[in-house]
């Protein structure tokens, strides 16, 4: 078997190259895989990446389009992910149901999930159906075709997908909906994914025809192929499949620019289904790419993850008031890679009914004061980047989550090098650079907290959706 | 890859190869032809056994500068028993929190500083200890496993801010209709067996003491109480050997006697029967059923796991193209078979609107009966054939995945080549094996029914699908409340229930 995949890269280098002031430990010295890929484009617009790797019989194709939740329009907010939905509900010559018997019938697997800036699908399936996948992709962005019985289906479907995530859960009104709700003012950031049961209902045929023509063209989609397949044959065949479709995309883009936040903002919020209380706190965060984008993740990474992390040490163990820490940056609705902007840094603490809000929220604030005020140790920042970057490594280990890294990597930062490259931006954050971002973004003055306190919520208290 | 099969697939390159980017549409009326599978060879196992009794597994796989180990034990919480549970978990989040070295927060330190993780968790059979990290520091990873395995110290304080944080964590628990769901199910299951005990309790968090601890290390941290410990990733078997040796070797590790765990016997009382958790405005209802499953080694595991496959599997599978994709009452549902060591526990769950409650267990019902009485169509067997052998390749693409299928061969007494095997037993079952699997486990007389949800919307809907029973109807910490049809008050004419067909 060819196991050599990857070409090692030593990350020495990159940090001695970018004048840290401390010399990296031989411990630094970690071989990087880099994933190997080819890129072209077709004349409608459609790009393509693909990645050869014959470890397994096993291939991933993924379609990502620039379309998500931020771009639905007032009275059709959750249209977007009840468009994911549909994608699985027929097409000219793939009837409802033929996708998954298909996909499943030959061994394989498939979903796909909606987020604030685009949408994701793929097919992992043994090598051998790696055409089928494209033939069916092929056909349901070409020519889609979904049934008035099939929508209102998929609606009750999504109806009971927002009953679970969100109203018969315990957080899920506050993680789904509040969050956003109360960070953002601005409609299209501040809307949740899921949408409502009344937008829900509203939508109709047209809609779905409207949105497809719109937004499901090649030029607006990265189809990516990562896995056990010959590269010439298959590029052959992405042509053959796909290049026929017409450039048709007609995007008049939302605007989605966040007016600056200039006050504290704070909410309770009675939770029907939880038995303990719990607060968030967030702020309005960096656009993607930024230098205080990479400043602000690693002061996540700091603060929340593990239990070696600034607040686990604060809150579960130090000062024993919380059960639960969690947050960074792109928090709650994913992570730092999938959003583009506007973005969120927020934390959510699930805290014993004996602790107060007020004490949780001072020793929050604390730790963020402490790093603004000395920075971060040397030993922990060197903790902070082995562990940041072995991270990154295992995230790559299946053929569906280098495909995802590289379609999202193609569609927001331009170029599917960029799974790679990007890492070398996290390395080389500093301590100063960490206490210069929680100076600027994480301030008392434009925080965002919500308490949600277990209890019933008056009956009138109907949640929007929120989910992916 | 096989001539035959290389050439095949160049054959279907025929027209392609020359294609040029195309101005009109192929010809999409038929899905392409598709090749056969490729056949899957497992990566090489290096299997030993040190004199302590520990087993070694040991694969390497150099495409990731990653190193995993994992070292399992039988000290699941199968060996608790009512007024212990909890201490199995309790002892996996203890092991991590202090050894004579090192404090908590040292030991998560040393995990970050290899780049990795180390912890540890139990299941019903199994207490497993796993630590992964960067393969230029496998040395240090050993070092840091073998101090938390062997020396762990159970500091008071720790003990004490587990405990507390065991009573919040089960306060909070009981906030998810799953979590009611699944302790009232595998109660009411296997009763007296072990396997019953699946959630702590007030009282028995408060047992959980530093003396209970050590104790529990005592008896079951024993090399050769069943012990596995698997390595794979980039390092080479010589040395992951010399590893597994210097480390939990006779030298560092002594055996002992380790006690058999008991498995009193488990009986299917042959009666449909219904209970509710209450769980008052509950926007859906929480559906657990079932019954008595198969282990890994029962004759007929693979005919039942074709078999499931068609009913409740996949997205595809009976149950969920019926009532997901036709009648919209759920999001998802699904069935499964958990093989345990001793026993198996089959399932069927599912979450459905409130007002849908009771079409919905009917309708699985009827699916549970049609199952019995047909096997499956030659279309459903092919693909629930190629799924399952598709899913079990796609699921060993990391180093964890690979560790985790090593370790299910070794613990759950399969034969070595149960990997290579595997898809040949899957794609041996015929139909009519398949048909009598399913008789044998999908059996919707004698179903084990739980219900999660706001009773009062749901109880008299319920009650025509088990006719002539009480449905006993509990609180969220397992306290019987009440019945339907209530109980007859004092004085009062007895409640007459009339016996219903089933549907």
């Amino acid at each position: 078997m060819a196991w050599k995949r990857f070409a090692p890269l030593l990350l020495a280098a990159a940090l001695t190259a970018l004048g840290m002031a401390q010399t990296p430990s031989p411990e630094a010295q970690l071989k990087l895989p880099q994933m190997q890929f080819t890129q072209f484009k077709l004349s409608n617009g459609l790009r393509v990446v693909l990645s050869v790797d014959h470890t397994l019989p096993v291939v991933t194709e993924s379609m990502i389009f620039d379309v998500g939740a931020r771009d639905e329009h007032k009275g059709r907010s959750g249209f977007a992910h009840l468009f994911e939905h549909l994608m699985f509900e027929g097409s000219a010559h793939a009837p409802k149901g033929t996708f998954e018997k298909l996909i499943e019938g030959y061994g394989g697997n498939f979903n796909a999930n909606t987020h604030e800036d685009y949408t994701f699908y793929y097919t992992t399936v043994p090598s051998n159906v790696l055409e089928t996948a494209m033939w069916l992709d092929a056909d349901r962005i070409s020519a889609l075709n979904v049934t008035a019985a099939a929508l209102k289906n998929q609606i009750s479907v999504v109806k009971e997908e927002k009953r679970l995530r969100m109203d018969n859960a315990p957080y899920g009104p506050l993680m789904y909906s509040a969050i956003q709700e109360q960070a953002f003012s601005n409609w299209q950031n501040s809307h949740p994914v899921i949408g409502s049961f009344e937008d829900l209902d509203a939508a109709t045929q047209h809609d779905v025809e409207e949105f497809f023509h719109q937004y499901y063209a090649p030029d607006n989609c990265v189809l990516t192929i990562v896995g056990d397949f010959d590269p010439v044959r298959t590029k052959a065949m992405v042509e053959h499949y796909f290049g026929w479709i017409p450039d048709r995309s007609k995007i008049t883009p939302v605007d989605t620019r966040e007016p600056e936040q200039t006050a504290p903002r704070r909410m309770t919020l009675a939770d029907a289904q939880a038995k303990l209380p719990a607060l968030t706190m967030s702020w309005h965060g960096p656009a993607r790419g930024t230098q205080d984008f990479y400043a602000l993740n690693m002061l996540g990474e700091l603060l929340f993850d593990g239990d070696s992390s600034r607040l686990f040490q604060a809150l579960v163990k130090n000062n024993p008031v919380a059960l639960e820490v969690e947050g960074g940056l792109g928090f709650p609705m994913g992570d730092y890679s999938d959003y583009r902007a506007p973005g969120m840094f927020a934390g959510l603490v699930v805290y014993k009914p004996n602790a107060t809000a007020d004490e949780v929220e001072k020793l929050v604030m604390q730790q963020i004061h402490e790093v603004e005020a000395n920075g971060v140790p040397a030993a922990e920042m060197q903790r902070l980047r082995t562990k940041f970057s072995s991270n990154w490594i295992q995230s790559e280990q299946t053929t569906l989550s280098r495909a995802q890294l590289l379609a999202l990597a193609t569609m927001f930062d331009g170029s599917p090098e960029k799974a790679n490259s990007e890492l070398q931006n996290f390395m080389a954050v500093t301590p100063e650079q960490m206490a210069a971002v929680a100076r600027k973004y994480l301030t008392s003055a434009r925080v965002n907290v919500i308490l949600d306190q277990p209890g019933a919520a008056a009956p009138a208290a109907k949640a929007q959706g929120g989910g992916r | 890859m096989k001539p035959t099969q290389l050439l095949l697939s160049l054959a279907l390159l025929g027209g392609l190869a020359v294609a040029q980017q195309a101005s009109t549409a192929p010809d999409m009326s038929q899905p392409p032809a598709v090749a056969p599978f490729k056949a899957y060879a497992p990566p090489a196992a290096h299997r030993d056994q040190l004199p302590n009794g520990l087993r070694i597994v040991v694969v390497e796989d150099h495409r990731f500068p990653l190193v995993t180990v994992q070292l399992a034990l039988r000290a699941g919480s199968s060996r608790m028993t009512p007024e212990t549970a909890g201490l199995a978990s309790a002892e996996a989040d203890l092991l991590t929190k202090g050894t004579p070295t090192r404090n908590a927060l040292q030991i998560a330190q040393a995990a970050d500083a290899l780049g990795g993780a180390v912890g540890a968790g139990v299941d019903p059979d199994f207490l497993t200890i796993y630590a992964n990290g960067l393969s230029d520091r496998v040395p240090a990873l050993f070092e840091l496993l073998a101090d938390v395995t062997l020396h762990p110290t159970f500091p008071e304080s720790e003990v004490n801010l587990e405990r507390a944080n065991m009573l919040q964590g089960l306060r909070a628990s009981r906030a998810n209709p799953g979590f009611l769901a699944s302790v009232q199910f595998y109660k009411l299951l296997f009763g007296k067996n072990p396997y019953a005990i699946t959630a702590p309790t007030e009282a028995s968090i408060a047992g959980i003491t530093r003396d209970a601890l050590q104790q529990f290390h005592q008896n079951y941290f024993l090399p050769n109480n069943q012990g596995l410990i698997v390595i794979t990733g980039d390092i080479s078997e010589a040395r992951a050997h010399n590893l597994a040796e210097q480390y939990f070797g006779t030298d560092a590790w002594k055996f002992g006697r380790p006690t058999p765990p008991p498995s009193p016997p488990v009986t299917d009382p042959g009666t449909r029967r219904i209970y509710l958790v209450e769980r008052p405005g509950s926007a859906q209802s929480t559906i657990l059923l079932g019954g008595l499953g198969l282990t890994r080694t029962a004759p007929d595991y693979f005919s039942f796991r074709v078999a499931n496959q068609v009913l409740g599997g996949g997205f595809t599978s009976r149950l969920n193209s019926d009532l997901r994709e036709e009648k919209g009452y759920t999001y998802g549902i699904s069935s499964g078979n958990t093989a345990y060591r001793e026993l198996g526990a089959w399932t069927v769950s599912t979450d459905v609107r409130t007002a849908v409650t009771a079409p919905a267990l009917k309708e699985i019902l009827s699916q549970m009966d049609q199952m019995r009485t047909a096997p499956p169509s030659t279309q459903e067997m092919s693909g629930a054939k190629n799924y399952i052998n598709g899913n079990f390749v796609l699921g060993l693409e990391t180093q964890g995945q690979v560790a985790g299928a090593m370790m299910t061969q070794g613990l759950y007494g399969l034969p070595p080549d149960w990997l290579a095997g595997y898809a040949h037993n899957v794609s041996s079952v015929t139909g009519d094996e398949a048909l009598a699997a399913a008789q044998a486990v999908v059996k919707p007389d004698h179903t084990l029914v739980v219900v999660v949800g706001d009773v009062k919307q749901i109880e008299a809907g319920l009650v025509n699908l088990a006719p002539g029973t009480m449905m006993t109807i509990f609180n969220d910490r397992g306290e019987v409340i009440g019945s339907y049809p209530p109980e007859k008050p004092a004085g009062g004419k007895p409640v007459t229930v009339h016996p219903q067909p089933r549907p």
